[in-house]
């Protein structure tokens, strides 16, 4: 009877302790530890791919891949071009038709809807997939098989991720989409919410007078940033036409490159203001250097066309704001206390 | 001791199968109650809402188009046979470009014996504080910054207008500010019929320019921040809704 009792809490513990077992392969279980996405003040709901859920797992397997070369045949990652002390940005990369485009950074991706200056993707986990293309990564599918499957680490760490036991019973295609997923839980988890306006917001920190007085020329009528820059995301993940240009060729054309509506030409989507210090140059051809261009562009480079946001409009400033020197400066004083800091230099 | 062994093997199993329990537990049956069903729709001079070209005409003369249509619609009162008023305590934002918006159930109210509804379009005061809602992007998009006294905007009605110079400008008609909630935008006596078929709740955009205050684009685009305009805009707010079924 003795020996009943004994087996039956044996028993009993096991079928409790399931769900706690780590991804083994020699026990033949695969059970990745869900991550828990901390969400900051204010923030809305992430935007988290139901097939592609947010696993300790995934997010460590990501982060590794996220800077090693051993994805490309040309020395490059990720992090090549999306430097971390850049807010994970760097400043653009010519594309094949020769344009200029500014590398947005990764950053609080988690609470975008779409991606890309013209929103050309729509799902987080198709965004890196081009980055394996020759202008890219240049990666060579046989090398790319041959060099995860002989590495010391990485057939553990995607069993433990994804439940892969040998790289070759997938595709090329399967394989580069379970790499994007890995570095798209990895991507998640970038949030920015630590920057000096937000210690001052929720923390009770302190600004500067002048940081105080660009935040009342960004938050009111006056600057009139808020409307597409709002707190906390400081995007409104909307598409406009901030009147840049007046004729638009090549991927001027923005929005308009994918729907092909003619409401839509010039359109850009909103990036977040988030860290601009250290992500020029601006705009989605990089075409200013400095905050202070930014700023003068609004304040007297607005150029009409049929599709200008009608925010841009507002009688009397029509061709841009019309700010003092010291609106100017403190504006460019407030967009600096978005610098966060903690974001760039955590590990 | 065999009793004994009994017993503990048997207290043994209902602690075990109550800790293991957590992962499956009994949900408790919902209240059943039939939410009252709106459709909302948007119109121009009854014809409908078509977004970015410039095609509608508002009674000062202006040809304009619209490129967004934001707005909370709160305040949900309906009155019964018996006279009893009830209010709901839900808030519904709807944006004229996103359809998924258009359909909202009022779902903390009898639908029985309804005679009458009312609704407002924009938030009561005490909803109407910065970061009272839950911070959805619409919310957020919606905030109205604390430096200009906070909470969030009621409407947000953009576009472009042709001007008189035939230059093409744009127009925001912005409302906010707990003194321009537009209220009772739509009282309207109904019979049981319309309530269990679904309320059809049309907005006429034009109406917004047009009664009682007659606004003309070239002089008076941009209304945000300026209480005179807001004012007047609300006023207009009044006449913008109706029950269509």
């Amino acid at each position: 009877m003795r020996y009943i009792v004994v087996l039956l809490l044996i028993v009993l513990m096991i079928q409790c302790r399931q769900k706690e077992s780590p991804s083994d392969p020699d026990s033949g279980i695969y059970q990745p530890t869900p991550y828990i996405l901390q969400v900051p003040q204010g923030f809305p709901q992430p935007y988290i791919s139901s097939d592609n859920p947010l696993t300790n797992e995934g997010v460590d397997l990501g982060k590794r891949l996220y800077s090693d070369a051993i994805l490309s045949s040309n020395g490059l990652s990720c992090s090549s071009c999306h430097n971390r002390g850049k807010s994970f940005s760097s400043p653009y990369y010519i594309t094949l038709t020769g344009d200029k485009i500014s590398i947005p950074p990764h950053l609080n991706l988690a609470f975008n809807p779409d991606y890309n200056w013209n929103g050309s993707v729509t799902k987080l986990e198709t965004l890196p997939m081009g980055d394996f293309e020759p202008q890219f990564f240049n990666t060579n599918a046989d090398t790319l098989f041959y060099r995860l499957s002989h590495h010391p680490l990485y057939p553990q760490l995607f069993y433990k991720a994804f439940g892969i036991t040998n790289f070759y019973t997938l595709s090329y295609e399967e394989l580069k989409m379970t790499i994007c997923k890995a570095l798209v839980q990895y991507i998640r988890t970038l949030i920015s919410a630590d920057s000096k306006l937000d210690r001052y917001q929720l923390k009770g920190g302190a600004l500067t007078q002048e940081e105080r007085d660009g935040m009342d020329v960004f938050f009111s009528e006056r600057g009139d940033c808020f409307h597409c820059h709002g707190y906390p995301l400081f995007t409104d993940n909307l598409y406009h036409n901030n009147g840049l240009d007046d004729q638009f060729t090549g991927q001027n054309a923005g929005r308009n490159l994918i729907t092909h509506a003619a409401s839509d030409m010039g359109m850009f989507s909103t990036p977040t203001l988030r860290n601009i210090e250290l992500t020029a140059p601006y705009m989605h051809d990089g075409r200013f250097n400095t905050l202070e261009e930014v700023v003068e562009f609004y304040n007297s480079g607005v150029k009409f066309s049929r599709t200008i946001d009608p925010i841009m409009t507002k009688p009397g400033k029509e061709s841009g704001l019309q700010l003092t020197a010291y609106e100017k400066a403190s504006l460019v004083a407030f967009l600096k206390t978005l610098t966060d800091t903690s974001f760039i230099s955590a590990k | 001791m065999r009793g004994l062994l009994i017993y503990l093997v048997a207290g043994l199993m209902i602690v075990s199968f109550s800790s293991c329990k957590r992962d499956h537990k009994d949900t408790p049956k919902p209240v059943v109650i039939t939410p009252i069903k709106v459709d909302m729709s948007f119109n121009v001079n009854g014809n409908p809402l078509l977004f970015d070209t410039i095609q509608f005409q508002n009674l000062a003369g202006n040809s304009f188009s619209v490129t967004r249509l934001d707005c909370y619609i709160s305040n949900i009162e309906i009155t019964s046979v018996t006279g009893a008023v009830y209010k709901s305590a839900k808030l519904f934002y709807v944006s004229a470009r996103d359809t998924s918006t258009h359909h909202f159930t009022i779902s903390d109210l009898p639908l029985t014996g309804i005679t009458s509804f009312r609704c407002n379009i924009g938030l009561a005061a005490s909803q109407n504080i910065s970061n009272a809602l839950t911070p959805t992007p619409a919310n957020l998009n919606m905030a109205w910054p604390d430096n200009m006294g906070g909470g969030y905007h009621f409407l947000k009605l953009e576009g472009h207008y042709l001007a008189s110079n035939l230059q093409v400008y744009g127009f925001a008609m912005h409302l906010g500010k707990n003194q321009n909630l537009v209220e009772n935008a739509v009282s309207a006596t109904l019979t049981e019929t319309q309530v269990s078929n679904g309320l059809k709740l049309s907005m006429d955009v034009a109406k917004w320019f047009d009664v009682p205050n007659k606004f003309d684009l070239n002089k008076t685009n941009y209304t945000m921040g300026i209480d005179s305009l807001m004012n007047l805009l609300s006023q207009n707010g009044n006449n913008v809704l109706s029950i269509n079924n």
